[in-house]
């Protein structure tokens, strides 16, 4: 039943489907627990597919031009699009991340 | 779209710092990537964002990619996908109120492929997918294109989100179940 709970975490992780909550505690559980990545690679493979039928999107030219400029010129310190390392998913670090991604107005440039 | 094989090569390339294989890398897979982010974060200029990060990532993380565990794509799109619903959560849920383009965006499910452009893998996934009940399989689509947690499936389908939590676990311990492992 355990084995169950885990693996049902892992695949609605995956899925995308858990509250912010239960997100923090999965990436928790990914930092400590090696069993639960491989779960979670699991998943990815068994649900990854489903990207196949999704409609591709040609995106504006100028995202290559700022990811060129980055790796051209190395993370500028304070830039917002700079990486923390995978090990530091702190929920306060990735909460400014967020914050720093947070549209600056409501309009939907569509 | 480049052939597996070679997006692997690229990525291999890419690992040990080679910048024209970067940019060969983007030209097969950005199209993609977009697809999947603008569907969850309904916002072109958030899903603009998450391009670059994700990139970014491909970048440094390149030398961790094994071929053996995952394809190049799924790869790529589980990190944008990843990080697409780490936003929309924190975000909150009532934002979806606020963003009314964003629902009737990705309130459907994509169109069926024909069976000649799907791959071995997704062949088989929605053969399981197939033998849950329909009210299921939609709501396991819908969570994948959408990016819905829990709470905005009971919402929006108008179903009780302890039904839902049930159907959710159930439905994909089935699927589970029904591909092995």
């Amino acid at each position: 039943m355990y084995d169950d709970d885990l693996d049902a975490l892992a695949a609605e992780y995956v899925l995308g489907t858990l509250s912010a909550d239960e997100r923090t505690q999965a990436e928790a559980l990914l930092v400590i627990d090696p069993g639960f990545v491989e779960i979670v690679r699991q998943w990815e493979r068994r649900l990854g597919e489903l990207n196949v039928m999704v409609e591709a999107v040609e995106p504006p030219p100028d995202v290559w031009e700022k990811i060129k400029a980055e790796i051209g010129g190395g993370a500028v310190p304070g830039d917002q699009v700079r990486l923390a390392p995978v090990e530091q998913i702190a929920p306060e670090a990735s909460a400014g991340a967020g914050a720093a991604l947070k549209p600056k107005t409501s309009q939907c440039p569509r | 779209m480049l052939m597996q094989a070679e997006l692997v090569w690229l990525i291999a390339a890419v690992a040990k710092g080679d910048q024209a294989a970067f940019e060969r890398l983007y030209g097969a897979t950005k199209a993609k990537l977009y697809g999947v982010l603008l569907r969850i974060l309904g916002r072109p200029e958030l899903a603009e964002e998450v391009m670059q990060e994700t990139y970014l990532k491909v970048w440094k993380m390149a030398d961790k990619f094994d071929p053996t565990i995952a394809s190049p794509i799924t790869w790529m799109v589980a990190m944008a996908r990843n990080r697409a619903i780490d936003i929309v959560r924190k975000r909150g849920e009532v934002s979806i109120e606020e963003n009314p383009d964003a629902l009737s965006v990705a309130a459907e499910t994509p169109p069926p492929l024909a069976r000649r452009e799907m791959t071995e893998e997704l062949k088989r996934l929605l053969s399981c997918l197939g033998k849950l009940d329909p009210e299921k399989q939609r709501i396991v689509l819908l969570a994948y294109y959408s990016g819905w947690s829990r709470d905005q499936l009971a919402q929006k389908l108008d179903i009780p989100v302890n039904t839902i939590k049930t159907w959710l676990r159930r439905s994909l311990l089935e699927i589970r179940e029904c591909m092995g492992h």
